[in-house]
C-alpha cells in the first residue's frame, strides 16, 4: 500500500505523457489535453484521499 | 542480558529502525519518480511529493500517538490540570497541517497562497492559545 501508491501514480504520469506526445503527433491536440486534464484528476484523487487520511489522523492525535 | 531498569525503555523502540529505513528508501525511490515524471508533466511530479508526505505522515503517526499518550500520562501523575494540556497538543497538531499545506504550496511555486495559509494559521493558533493567557493573567491577579 505504501509505496505502491507512489508507483501507480508515477506510472500514470509516464503514461499520460506518452498519451499526450504520440496524441500531439497525429494532430489531436484537444484530445491531448483532455487526456492530460483526466490522467491529473485521477492522480488528484488519489493524492487527496491520502491527505484527507493524514489530516483526520492529525485530528484523531491531537484530539481536535 | 540484564534486567532494564526502566521500563519505559522496553516498548515498542525496536520497531523504530526498521520503520525510518522505510520511509527513507520510499522517499529516494519517489525523488527520483518525481525528477523522471516532472520532466514532462511537472503538476504530477508535484503530486508524488504530496503523496509521499501524506503516507509517511500516516506512517509516522502511530509513533507520535505513544508519545503523546506519555505526555499525558506524566502531566496527570504530576497534578496539573489536563485542561491546560488541551491547547498545547491542539496548537501542535494545527502546527503541522500548517506546515503541510504550506509546503505543498512552496512546492507548486504559489508562495503567496502558501504565506496566506501560515497567518491564517497562525491567527487560528493565537485563538486556540489566548485563553492560556488570560487564564495566566488571573492567576496572577488573584496572587496579588
Amino acid at each position: 500500500m505504501d509505496v505502491d501508491l507512489i508507483f501507480k501514480i508515477a506510472a500514470i504520469g509516464i503514461l499520460v505523457s506518452i498519451l499526450n506526445i504520440v496524441l500531439n503527433k497525429s494532430g489531436r491536440e484537444e484530445q491531448a489535453m483532455m487526456t492530460t486534464l483526466a490522467g491529473l484528476v485521477v492522480v488528484l484523487m488519489l493524492v487527496v484521499k491520502e491527505i484527507a487520511n493524514l489530516f483526520d489522523t492529525v485530528k484523531a492525535l491531537f484530539g481536535f | 542480558m540484564r534486567a532494564v531498569p526502566y521500563p519505559e525503555l522496553k516498548g515498542d523502540v525496536a520497531a523504530m529502525e526498521t520503520e525510518l529505513i522505510r520511509i527513507a528508501g520510499m522517499g529516494i525511490v519517489g525523488a527520483v519518480l518525481a525528477v523522471v515524471v516532472s520532466e514532462k508533466k511537472p503538476e504530477i511530479g508535484m503530486l508524488i511529493g504530496l503523496a509521499f508526505g501524506a503516507l509517511a505522515l500516516v506512517m509516522v503517526a502511530g509513533k507520535a500517538g505513544g508519545v503523546i499518550q506519555l505526555i499525558n500520562e506524566s502531566v496527570k501523575k504530576s497534578g496539573i490540570d489536563a485542561d491546560l494540556m488541551v491547547p498545547i497538543l491542539k496548537v501542535t497538531g494545527m502546527a503541522y497541517i500548517t506546515q503541510f499545506a504550506v509546503d505543498a504550496c512552496r512546492d507548486a511555486g504559489q508562495n503567496s497562497i502558501a504565506s496566506k495559509i501560515e497567518i491564517a494559521g497562525k491567527i487560528m493558533m493565537l485563538a486556540v492559545a489566548a485563553p492560556i493567557a488570560t487564564a495566566l493573567i488571573r492567576m496572577v491577579t488573584t496572587i496579588i
